[in-house]
Parts: structure tokens; sequence; C-alpha cells
């Protein structure tokens, strides 16, 4: 009786050799997709740090520290004798930033929401510290006011600020609530106050 | 286990295994090719046309959405801003915008462009102005749509249009090749295009 | 029936060694090269250039040289004086304290020195810049390290002043002087 012929010689089995290296190649790349799936992807890699903190403690912002002072909102907002109304709110947020070993601008002051809204400093008037309006030297502690504008639904907002602008890759941020509830209204025009030394 | 015994299959089969691979390959890209044909695969691309948009209509033009209200002509418009040249004037595009996208938005002299208008050489505007307290702004944030003012200065000697060509750029939530991150990126082609009648208000302000 | 021959076992493991011992000896050196290459254009070294590294020191009044140039600090002092536009002393606020430091060139050629950055250091390493915030009231000018371009001004003496503010409790040590140009080496004038 003739021995069997091999296996490896029968034209079939070479189509499902050719067929078993064709899949394992495309279950590589599926692997390969799925560990891309899994891994975080450059926005969420360079994000930057927040850091979070109730209102009034010190927030650690990488070069500089700050704490939420106090908040006022309005209807109003008067600057240089001018009234600037709104179909929103006015919010404005009294901080006390202290720069750490080298003098530090503001770049970045931001009012983010509960439905993940970010709304820049308002820019229909002259910021006292935001947009790099001041500069804050090391170990001197100054107060003043950021104004933003919002709309009157809003909630859930937290404060936002960094020394560098824009994306702010993986750079500090504060993250600092502020107080929930509906924003009691000032009746009056509010007017910004000066930034102040503070002891 | 043995081939199949009918001759037809296993010449078939046969010759298939006795192919190269690459001319197998090859053969399977023209029958995909073939396939995809059915399915429009092989119909020339469209060249794609703007479309025309015309006053008072949103036009959704991704991080917002804008509404052309209309178009004049103004003269000196001080203190707010100054022309270069006190014989020439501004054109004005009124519209409304909401920031449709999560942020505030920059960038508001890109949304509007004007073409082919005599004695105006840049396609943006060279101010954009708040109307509800004559502002120049920067900014806009989502959740209020506000009524703007986009200023082009015009040469006086230039022929003072009737109507302008207005288009409406657009962008596009996408990866930036570079950064890797998503970014909106302005895109080839306007969203719309309006033609819009100016009114010759120069001599009021 | 045929038998077929049991094959012999495999050789031991010395004989795979021996096999592959100039692959083996030449991993390391390929090793080595692969990681000297890969690290040969490190951006960490680029970023620490980019910063104040290498200073230049010099005491009170004594000259340091930088390319073509001489720099001294004449004085590095506590500022009690400072006057507003209308003349009246200014009242620093609480905690604050004001310092005046006078820098002195020999700059004939003002390419050497054009475009520098002059900050006040202290004792714990901290930064103050030039026309602080705190200090806008004062009537004071511009500090620089090139000469006011108003004629008259000898190119081989000329002064700058410069007027900081620290937090009370703060000790001056030195004046820095920077050149964006001139990094990781930068001027450092002790007090």
């Amino acid at each position: 009786m003739n021995a069997p012929v091999s296996r490896h010689r029968r034209p079939l089995w070479r189509i499902w050799r050719g067929m078993g290296s064709v899949a394992l190649t495309l279950l590589a790349l599926a692997i390969g997709q799925a560990i891309i799936a899994a891994t975080p992807d450059v926005d969420r890699s360079e994000r930057p740090f927040l850091k979070s903190g109730p209102m009034g403690a010190e927030v650690d912002a990488r070069s500089f520290t700050a704490s939420v002072v106090g908040v006022r909102s309005s209807r109003i907002i008067k600057e240089r004798g001018v009234e600037h109304d709104t179909q929103g709110v006015w919010v404005v947020v009294k901080v006390k930033i202290t720069a750490g070993t080298e003098p530090v601008l503001i770049n970045y002051a931001a009012l983010h929401d509960g439905r993940g809204r970010t709304f820049l400093a308002t820019d229909r008037l002259r910021q006292p510290i935001a947009d790099a309006a001041r500069t804050f030297q090391p170990g001197i502690a100054v107060e003043g006011e950021i104004a933003f504008e919002v709309p009157a639904d809003t909630t859930g907002l937290s404060l936002r600020l960094a020394e560098s602008s824009g994306a702010r890759l993986m750079d500090a941020t504060t993250d600092v609530a502020l107080p929930p509830g509906p924003l009691w209204l000032d009746p009056q025009p509010v007017t910004l106050d000066p930034p102040v030394v503070s002891s | 286990m043995t081939t199949a015994n009918r001759p037809a299959a296993r010449k078939l089969s046969a010759r298939l295994a006795e192919q190269p691979l690459s001319r197998l390959a090859a053969g399977l890209g023209a029958i995909v090719l073939a396939i995809s044909g059915f399915f429009g695969g092989l119909e020339p691309t469209q060249v794609p046309t703007t479309p025309t948009a015309v006053l008072d209509q949103p036009i959704d033009a991704g991080p917002w959405r804008v509404t052309i209200i209309g178009s004049r002509l103004l003269g000196d418009l001080r203190p707010l801003v100054s022309l270069s040249d006190e014989d020439n004037h501004w054109l004005v595009v009124q519209l409304t915008v909401e920031v449709i996208a999560d942020e505030t938005w920059t960038g508001l002299d890109s949304i509007v462009r004007l073409s082919g208008v005599d004695g105006i050489e840049s396609a943006r505007p060279e101010h954009v102005v708040l109307s509800r307290d004559l502002t120049k702004v920067r900014r806009l944030h989502p959740g209020m749509p506000e009524k703007l003012s986009l200023l082009w200065e015009q040469q006086g000697d230039a022929v003072t249009p009737l109507q302008v060509e207005l288009f409406i750029a657009g962008r596009t939530h996408r990866l930036d090749s570079l950064t890797g991150r998503m970014e909106w990126k302005p895109e080839d082609e306007p969203r719309a295009l309006l033609v819009v009648p100016v009114e010759d208000r120069r001599e009021q302000k | 029936m045929t038998v077929t021959a049991i094959a012999p076992a495999p050789p031991p493991v010395r004989g795979w060694w021996r096999r592959n011992v100039w692959g083996l000896l030449t991993v390391l050196p390929l090793l080595v090269t692969a990681a000297a290459i890969g690290y040969a254009d490190d951006v960490t070294e680029d970023y620490w250039d980019s910063q104040p590294r290498q200073p230049i020191s010099a005491a009170t009044n004594e000259w340091a040289q930088l390319g073509g140039a001489r720099i001294r600090l004449v004085e590095l002092v506590a500022a009690t004086d400072l006057a507003n536009y209308a003349g009246e002393p200014i009242q620093l606020p609480a905690g604050v304290l004001s310092w005046r430091a006078v820098i002195e060139f020999d700059a004939p050629d003002q390419d050497a020195v054009a475009g520098c950055k002059i900050t006040l250091e202290d004792r714990a390493g901290r930064q103050y810049g030039t026309r602080p915030d705190e200090l806008d009231q004062v009537r004071a000018g511009y500090p620089g390290c090139t000469a006011d371009s108003s004629a008259g001004v000898d190119l081989r003496s000329y002064r700058t002043e410069a007027l900081f503010v620290t937090p009370v409790g703060a000790e001056p040590v030195a004046v820095r002087i920077t050149w964006i140009t001139k990094l990781p080496i930068y001027l450092r004038l002790l007090r």
C-alpha cells in the first residue's frame, strides 16, 4: 500500500494555510485597534490638571495659588460710566492670587458650568486682573475681580484660572466650585473693584 | 482526508492552489473593485456647489449659527472706530450669531467673507462690534445669541455697491493630524452664499 | 517495511552557544549604539539649555564681562523715597517693600546687550520683575540694557535704574540679567 500523500502537498491545505495567515494578520490588526481605542487619546492625555478646592481655600495652580473670596452677580455692570446690560447674567468673582517663584499673569480665566460649557472672561469691558492685565509678584497676595457673562439658566459654576492660555496642555488649572443654587442678583449695577494688595 | 473525487472541482481547487499568492490577491482585488462599481464606487466625484441662503435665514456653520440681517454703508463712526482716510466710509454687515459649541468662541472675524467689492482689500472685516453696547469684541459665549456688526473700510472713490456677495464660512470639529487633538478646522468650501442688498445710510449715523 | 533511523538527539546547549557566539557578542555594542543614537538628540537637553543655568557672577561694583560688553551693579538698596507723578511721596501697601537697582553698562556694541530681561533675585531664589503694578503710581522710567536713544549718551558709561517690590521678609541677594539668545548663560550681579 502506498504511503498516504503528505497533507502538506494537498492543494486545499495550502488554501487553508493562506487563509490562516490572513486571519492571524487581521487578528493582530484588531488587537492593535483595540489597544488604541482603550488607551487615552491626545486630548485626554494632554489635558490640563484640574486643581479643585472649596470656596475660600487656597488652590495650588503650579505657578500661583488662588482662593475665591466672594461672588456677586447682577444684570448690569457699570464701567467708566458706561452701563452694560446682558441677556444673561453678569457673574463677578473676587479672587486672591499669590504668585509662587516668578511673576505671574493670568492668561486663562473661565467659568465652567454643569452642562460642560466654558465661558471665558468677558471682553466687553476692561478686566482688572484677567487676560494678563496685572502682573502678580511672588509672595504678594492681591485680591481682584473677574467678570463673566453667562446665560441665566447656568448652574454648577466653577472658576477655572491658569497662567497659560488656550488649551493649557498639561498645565494646572484651578477648579473652584462657586456657591450652588440660583445666583442672587444685585438690583444695583455692579462696578468692578480695582485690585488691592491683601495683607 | 482526500480531495474531492469530482474531476472538475479538483481541477479548479488544484489550479487555484498552484497560483502564486500575489496573483490570487490581484484577482481578489479585481473582484472587489468590480463589486464596488455596482454600489457607485466608480462614479465621478461631485464638485460641491455652495448652497445659497437668504436674509433672516439661520445657517448652521459648525460652532456657530448665523443669521444675516442686512447690510449698509455708514460714514464716520468715531469714537468707536476711525477711518484711515476721511473720504472713505464703512461697509457694515449686520448679523445674529449664536455660539452652539460648548465654549466661548473667538475668531468672530472669520465667519463672514466678502468677495468682489471694489475698494475693499480684505475678505475679512476689520472690526467686529457688539450691537448691544457698541463695544469691539472678540469673544462670544455659548447660549447667548447676539447681534453683531462687521465693518469693512471702503475707499471713497470706489463704486458703492447696491448689493454684496457674502460667504458664510464653516468649521468642522475634527482631528488635527499635526497635534493629534480635536480642533475646529476651517472648511474648504463655504457653508452658504448670500447676495445682500446694501442700504446707503452715510448721511445718518 | 522500511525502518527509519531514529534521529539523533539534538546537540547539547553548548552547540547552540557556539553557533550564535558572534551574534551574541555584537548584541551588546549594538544596544549601546542604539541607546546613544536615541539619546543624542534628547529634547531634555534642549529644554535644559533654554533655561538660565550657567551664571556669570560679579560682586557689587565689580565688572562682569559678557560678549563685548561690561556690566556692573552699582547699588541695590531699599527704595524709600518714591514719589508719584505729582511729586508726592507714595505709600506702599502693608507687607510690601520696594527696592532700587542701579546698573552701569560699558557697551559700545549695543547689539551685545540688546533685548535683556532684568529681575531681582531673593535668598529663596524667587524672582521679581521690573515696573511692578504695585508701583504704577510712581514716576519711573523703563529699565533696559541699551542706551536711551536720545543724543549725548556715552556708550562706554551709561546707567539704568530698575524698581522692584517684594513681600516683607524677602531678602534680595542679586540682580539677574538674562538674554534669550545667550541662555543657558546669564548674568548674576550680587548685592
